[in-house]
């Protein structure tokens, strides 16, 4: 199997190499093109700006857990969708270039893909550093983009995050103020429902709704004012009323914002289970035997709470069924509406808390701690890797063409595929030995001759300054030559 | 004499008796020639040129050859000693494919070689062996009173003789096709106390008709094909005009050799430079 390849890859690189003049030739080509491309590409400079977004100013370190500031405002997804959206983009290219008043639409729409293409935004590593880098072959140009475009953030971002919060403010104010009236009507309905039935006083079901209405209802009616004794006075069913009291807020919260399947409000609602079947074994235990037998509730110290307890069955027991739910539910609404009150109002404190920490200035958020600079010195394009990258496509380019040359030509590189291709025995190979006449002599240089000539001037040029030479020295000078010469 | 000591041939030995009647010492001489005989007689040349090699690839074309005139009944031997050689398109080395074979029966004890240059349109195999403007084929096929002895020329080496192709005409197709052809064939293999064995050096088969008549008269094709030159196409093309006028190709007539390829893909990989 490895033998069939190796003859397989053997023979193929046979037909490439049988067409290498070919490959040679395409390689050569296509690598001066791209060189030629490449040492021409424009040098392209690097201009970046470094911007400091503080999530953790002193405000906002004491408004945690209320501000409604959340920890992405200032990720490098929301920066980079808020920095580098298109009425950004058009604002950088009127403000660095003067043939923007003239652009039509898709001009524009050209420019601003095009800008976009060589911005990018380094990401936060978490310490709130990020950095605005503009690539482009202008230095100036790239500058001028950086310091636009961390203008425009700064100033939009503030901005922007001032009116959120203003708007924000307000829309808790009315829905505080709504909460309000609604809670107000829920009370004269309440008040109403007591007048109408005294006796629904005693059905109680969160210790917070029940002891206020008693005490308004003991003002107003002589029967409720008997019934108001009634509330537990036992430090153990006050404490497990108070438990079931503070579950079933904590439940009715849960219900604002999940659903009954949700399995904070599943645990809750079994634990309210818990704490009132705990309250009833509480209120259901025998009261003292001196309590025991007063009725009369009007009379009754406070110090006897068992005897409340037990006469507020009893008058309740009496309550119509649907009063009693009809009560219930109206208790119930006043919670609901109570607690949602309270969250809202919640909701404002930290509303007005971000308007303290952000709303001013934006100075404790944004800071740049880098202005973009001209840069200097260009950092791309790397040539000698684009001239590497040209080479291997050239001498890939090359080699397919060949292998294609050989393909379309359809020749014979091995014998063992002609026999394959006819069925017909190979009885032999001959190897390539070029012939006299398919091989002309390779034409040598007759550097011999210019060599020679060269040889034998360099010879005569020294015999004629040797023999000048040696006139010199041996022949005397005309005296007179030579006293011409000293005078 | 001493013309026949020449590396060419002369028309000393025009006589076809000559052929029966060499001496000896002339060919021991031309035979120890110290540049190897394969680079004078034109077919290759160069610096280091492997010779032993080469001969060794030759004498295993020539061992099938033989080996199938061996296993043929004696009527049938006769057709299968008319060797034509040829290929699909020109440039593909026919006449050195016939030139190498015919050197390697020269150390055939008991064969002896006729070269007839049947390519009429480049004569090439003539002009390398100096005899392109002798009396060759075309001139017998068409003088009647030309004799054999008039086209055959001994060589320079031992048990080889060569036709030229003669002074081309326009009707060569039709004296290829002619019986005196048959004859001529015949003469060579009735005469003589060895067994000859006739080499055709003809045209290619898409470029001449003539291929066509040869192919029919020959009882073994050596069918050339050049590496990284000859077309598959053109192949296909060669065989199945051969197969449609000369009669069924297969295995027993044809045979193929792969031409001009690397050394590492020669049979003989274990040669001595000599």
């Amino acid at each position: 199997m490895v033998g069939q390849l190796l003859t397989v890859i053997g023979d193929e690189a046979r037909r490439i190499w049988y067409y290498r003049w070919i490959a040679l030739f395409i390689t050569a080509v296509i690598f001066v093109g791209g060189a030629i491309y490449v040492l021409r590409l424009p040098n392209v400079y690097d201009a970046w700006g470094q911007l400091y977004v503080n999530k953790e100013t002193p405000v906002s370190v004491a408004a945690q857990g209320v501000s409604l500031v959340g920890d992405n405002f200032g990720s490098p997804y929301v920066v980079q969708r808020t920095l580098l959206n298109d009425q950004n983009l058009q604002q950088v290219i009127k403000q660095i270039d003067p043939r923007a008043a003239s652009m039509d639409a898709l001009a524009m729409a050209r420019a601003v893909t095009g800008l976009r293409g060589h911005i990018f935004l380094s990401g936060d590593q978490g310490d709130g550093f990020f950095e605005l880098h503009d690539i482009d072959t202008d230095p100036q140009r790239a500058r001028a983009v950086v310091q636009t475009l961390l203008n425009l953030f700064i100033s939009q971002n503030v901005s922007r995050n001032r009116d959120d919060l203003q708007r924000a403010s307000t829309f808790l104010d009315q829905q505080i103020a709504d909460y309000e009236k609604r809670i107000a009507a829920l009370e004269t309905q309440i008040d109403a429902f007591r007048r109408a039935h005294p006796a629904v006083v005693t059905v109680t079901v969160p210790q917070s709704t029940i002891i206020a209405p008693a005490a308004m209802a003991s003002a107003s009616s002589p029967a409720a004012a008997s019934a108001a004794p009634a509330a537990p006075t036992s430090p153990a069913l006050i404490e497990a009323q108070q438990r079931v009291n503070r579950l079933q807020g904590e439940l009715d919260e849960l219900h604002l914002r999940f659903t009954d399947l949700y399995p904070d409000v599943v645990a809750v609602r079994r634990q309210l289970a818990d704490a009132q079947a705990a309250r009833d074994v509480i209120a259901s235990a025998p009261p003292p035997p001196a309590a025991a037998a007063a009725p009369a509730v009007a009379s009754a110290p406070p110090s006897q709470p068992h005897v409340f307890a037990r006469v507020r069955r009893q008058v309740a027991a009496s309550v119509p069924p649907d009063v009693k739910a009809q009560w219930i539910d109206l208790q119930h609404s006043d919670e609901v509406l109570r607690a949602a009150d309270q969250q809202l109002i919640a909701k404002r404190d930290a509303t007005l808390m971000s308007i303290a920490v952000y709303g001013a200035d934006g100075a404790g958020k944004y800071q740049l701690t880098r202005a973009p600079v001209t840069p200097a010195f260009p950092t791309g394009p790397n040539r000698v890797l684009l001239l590497g990258l040209a080479a291997v496509g050239a001498v890939g380019a090359g080699l397919a063409g060949a292998y294609l040359r050989g393909a379309i030509d359809g020749v014979f590189i091995s014998p063992r595929e002609v026999e394959d291709a006819f069925q017909l025995p190979v009885i032999g190979t001959v190897s390539w030995e070029a012939a006299w006449d398919t091989r002309a002599p390779r034409r040598r240089i007759p550097l011999s001759g210019p060599a020679a000539l060269l040889i034998a001037f360099v010879c005569i040029a020294g015999q004629v300054h040797a023999a000048r030479t040696a006139d010199l020295v041996t022949k005397p000078a005309p005296t007179g030559q030579i006293q011409g010469a000293q005078a | 004499m001493s013309e026949k000591t020449n590396l060419m041939p002369t028309l000393v030995g025009t006589d076809p008796r000559s052929l029966q009647h060499q001496e000896p010492a002339a060919e021991v001489r031309q035979l120890e020639m110290p540049t190897g005989l394969l680079k004078h007689i034109g077919v290759v040349r160069t610096p280091h040129f492997d010779e032993s090699r080469t001969r060794e690839e030759f004498r295993a074309i020539k061992r099938y050859l033989v080996a199938r005139i061996d296993s043929e009944d004696a009527s049938d031997a006769q057709n299968a000693r008319n060797i034509l050689v040829t290929s699909a398109a020109p440039g593909d080395g026919k006449t050195t494919m016939c030139l190498g074979i015919a050197m390697s029966f020269m150390f055939e004890r008991d064969y002896q070689v006729a070269v007839i240059d049947a390519d009429m349109r480049r004569a090439d195999l003539s002009k390398r062996m100096g005899l392109a403007d002798e009396l060759g084929l075309l001139d017998y096929l068409e003088n009647e009173e030309l004799e054999v002895s008039d086209i055959v020329y001994p060589t320079s080496v031992k048990g080889i003789y060569a036709v030229p192709a003669g002074r081309p005409r326009i009707s060569a197709p039709e004296l290829i096709a002619s019986a005196r052809m048959r004859e001529l064939l015949d003469i060579f293999h009735h005469s003589g106390e060895k067994r000859r064995v006739v080499l055709i050096d003809s045209g290619a088969v898409l470029s001449c008709s003539e291929t066509i008549e040869l192919a029919k008269r020959a009882g073994q094709i050596v069918f050339v094909a050049a590496k990284g030159q000859t077309k598959r196409a053109d192949i296909d093309e060669g065989l199945g005009i051969l197969h449609r006028q000369a009669g069924p190709i297969d295995g027993s007539k044809v045979a193929m050799v792969f031409n001009k390829t690397d050394k590492s893909q020669s049979p003989v990989r274990y040669s001595a430079l000599r």
